[in-house]
């Protein structure tokens, strides 16, 4: 995911997309650790230390990667991994430039 | 269940180890259990062999040392531990006798809420029995907190009136802003007695509100980034 996910940044640099994780790794030192690592630069929640933290109880997650591609205007528009490059690209298209 | 029972297993030792340093830096007896949590932690075995190999030093440090805080946190590694026997079986017999001998000795203990996070190595009764045994002995409102934590998922979620069961409604009360991991346990107890709907998060609905913190334990938003499009990612480095 990493790979896929750093060349969405890049490509949508000062764009109206982020990326927004949810983190749950076992701890907030590990999680620091992986961003560094792994070169992250978007943001994450950390949820709690582990699996069953909050945000992905109370989302319902049972797998992960899960994901939610929400719109400019915070509308949920797709849950589905296999399709994230082409509704980005229309949902970003469609979305007022950022103002500076 | 084996990769959350691994990943609640780090973040114990972690979390463990941490809590240790905190406690005593100048007490030789707690260094010394440090070393030894953090030598295991480090270990490049796999997690079977690091138990085989690291069992008789914990057991031998808790016989040292017997009667004391790191002695205590030692026995708690015992049992958490003995996760890796549950292939022969062995698990549950051996995890509760060391349970009731730890509640017996150290009732007073403020680490004994560790016995609610390794619940797993407890079959339901056995948990019932420890947990309900530790809000009657315990005086710290942290392991009060976590018997809670450890008898609310053993009744029904909701009473026939519909309101939380006793448990939770504990944690969504009188202990909401007591630490849970990173999180508290209001917030993690309404997660589970108040999880949005699939509904919810159909598509052509507003995403909820997410409130959190950051990797840097700093506040964040959802909401923060209206105005863009969000792909939220629930993700874990594994």
């Amino acid at each position: 995911m990493y790979p896929h996910e750093r060349s969405l940044v890049k490509q949508y640099e000062n764009k109206p997309f982020a990326i927004v994780g949810v983190n749950s790794d076992p701890s907030l030192e590990f999680l620091r650790q992986v961003m560094k690592e792994k070169d992250l630069s978007w943001p994450s929640f950390f949820d709690g230390g582990g699996t069953g933290g909050p945000i992905a109880t109370k989302w319902g997650v049972r797998g992960w990667p899960t994901i939610y591609i929400i719109d400019h205007e915070g509308i949920i528009r797709s849950t589905n991994r296999s399709t994230i490059d082409e509704v980005v690209e229309r949902l970003v298209k469609a979305a007022p430039p950022l103002e500076n | 269940m084996r990769l959350s029972a691994l990943l609640a297993l780090l973040m114990a030792l972690l979390a463990g180890a941490s809590a240790l340093a905190r406690q005593n830096a100048d007490d030789p007896v707690a260094n010394e259990l440090k070393s030894l949590l953090e030598e295991h932690e480090g270990s490049e075995l796999g997690y079977v062999e690091a138990y085989r190999a690291f069992l008789p030093r914990f057991e031998e440090f808790a016989t040292k040392h017997r009667g004391t805080e790191p002695e205590a946190r030692a026995t708690l590694w015992l049992i958490q531990q003995a996760w890796w026997l549950r292939t022969e079986g062995k698990m549950e017999s051996t995890a509760m006798p060391l349970a009731e001998d730890l509640l017996e000795r150290h009732p007073k203990s403020p680490q004994l809420n560790l016995l609610a996070e390794y619940y797993y190595v407890f079959t339901k009764d056995q948990r019932r029995a420890l947990y309900e045994r530790l809000l009657e002995i315990s005086p710290h409102r942290e392991v009060k907190a976590a018997a809670h934590f450890g008898l609310a998922p053993l009744s029904p979620m909701r009473t026939p009136e519909g309101q939380p069961n006793p448990h939770y409604a504990k944690l969504l009360g009188e202990y909401k802003d007591v630490k849970w991991r990173e999180s508290t346990y209001g917030r993690i107890a309404d997660a589970r007695v108040n999880p949005l709907s699939p509904a919810d998060l159909a598509e052509g609905k507003p995403a909820p509100e997410i409130e959190g913190v950051d990797h840097n334990g700093k506040p964040m938003k959802l909401s923060d980034y209206r105005g863009r499009v969000v792909l939220l990612d629930f993700w874990g480095d594994w």
